[in-house]
């Protein structure tokens, strides 16, 4: 830990959440390229037409014709910003967890702690790596290991060794290890 | 870790999705509602009528030889450079933060002249790259510095090997940071993101059920 908990704090949430970098800059270069649009959409009307009424074609649509566009805009429209609400309200968690030490903010992506998990529970079951697939998401990890046809598994050990890796490494319900119906045939 | 700010990023979309989903809801709401035509009719001479009005509101500017214009052909294009400037500062303000030194500017207290001095970003990210790859679970490490508030803060993302402990590389990495520790006057906050690193040629080895015993301790590498 540094001298400051308030700034280990600060730098562990901004590496384990989504600044919203991507989609706010998305989202204010459409609305600039929209302002745009409008903005020479404007001039080159006014331009067009210096006489003192409007074109009649700035006039918008009789009911009919425009319910369809009503409804199509509207549904996008808020489906768009259905999207935008969620994206502003919700944590944006990134996959990466923290772990123990002594001296830093300590991050392990979740890719690596699957990779380890993933090893040791081959390393204990004698599997291929081929034969052992893992999932890890924010609570917990799942193990799922294709056994070979009519060779025992010793799956508490393997349980117990995933189990103990994915909490060393911050996944706080550890590991669910799930043997597959089918077999391999051999190696 | 970017000095980007995030509160702001959150606040504009938010505010921007829920313009879209009131302007969308209303827009569908109008097309369904049993009185839509008569409401849709009173829209219509609602933005006619504002457009007549914006086309009559004119200036004189025969000063500088445009003659009669509506004051909505200046005023539009105003408002929209002025909104544009406003997004594209808000976008360049993302992605910011890194800082070239790790120490800027110190006054050196016991110089009877005044001086001060300042540590390169480059020296912390060498002392501790070549700390850090001394050990073998750590296959690279990218450092960089970055200003967090007032205070200096370095960012290491280091691959770890295919087959080594994570907690190894960890510890490498404190001591890398220890070395640096060592010959740095401030104990800088330090964060350290550890990813998937170059793969181990162990990992394509083959496991023969008969040869191995039931439990092989694995995932060391050297020394």
């Amino acid at each position: 830990m540094s001298a400051v908990p308030a700034v280990d704090r600060r730098l562990s949430r901004r590496e384990t959440h989504s600044s919203r970098a991507g989609s706010a800059v998305v989202v204010a270069l459409l609305l600039a390229v929209l302002l745009l649009a409008v903005g020479v959409g404007c001039v080159a009307l006014l331009a067009a037409h210096p006489g003192q009424t409007p074109p009649d074609r700035l006039s918008l649509r009789p009911f009919d014709a425009a319910r369809p566009a009503l409804v199509g805009g509207g549904v996008a429209a808020a489906l768009v910003g259905v999207v935008l609400v969620v994206l502003g309200i919700a944590p944006g968690r990134l996959r990466r967890r923290r772990i123990a030490s002594q001296r830093m903010v300590a991050l392990v992506d979740d890719g690596v702690v699957a990779d380890e998990v993933a090893d040791r529970v081959c390393s204990v079951l004698a599997l291929e790596p081929r034969q052992v697939r893992v999932l890890v998401t924010h609570r917990r990890a799942t193990v799922t290991v294709t056994p070979i046809s009519g060779m025992p598994l010793d799956t508490e050990s393997a349980q117990a060794l995933a189990d103990e890796t994915t909490r060393r490494l911050g996944v706080p319900g550890g590991a669910r290890l799930v043997v597959s119906d089918h077999g391999v045939v051999g190696r | 870790m970017t000095s980007t700010n995030r509160t702001l990023n959150r606040l504009f979309l938010l505010l921007a999705g829920l313009l879209l989903l009131a302007v969308g809801a209303a827009a569908v709401l109008l097309a369904v509602v049993p009185d839509g035509p008569a409401r849709w009719d009173r829209v219509r001479t609602a933005v006619d009528d504002g457009m007549a009005r914006a086309w009559s509101w004119r200036g004189d500017l025969d000063a500088v030889g445009l003659g009669s214009v509506p004051w909505l052909l200046l005023l539009v294009p105003v408002a929209v450079v002025v909104l544009v400037v406003l997004l594209g500062v808000f976008v360049g303000t993302q992605g910011r933060g890194r800082a070239r030194d790790v120490v800027a500017d110190r006054r050196v207290p016991e110089a009877s002249v005044t001086a001060s001095y300042s540590v390169d970003a480059a020296v912390a990210r060498e002392v501790v790259r070549q700390e850090a790859l001394r050990g073998g679970a750590v296959s690279s490490v990218r450092v960089v510095a970055y200003r967090v508030g007032t205070v200096r803060a370095l960012r290491l993302v280091a691959g770890v090997r295919r087959n080594a402990p994570v907690t190894r590389a960890v510890d490498e990495l404190e001591a890398a940071v220890a070395a640096w520790d060592a010959l740095a006057v401030d104990r800088l906050p330090v964060v350290a993101r550890i990813v998937r690193g170059t793969r181990d040629v162990r990992t394509a080895r083959r496991v023969s059920p008969a040869a191995a015993p039931v439990r092989v301790e694995t995932g060391t590498v050297g020394p």
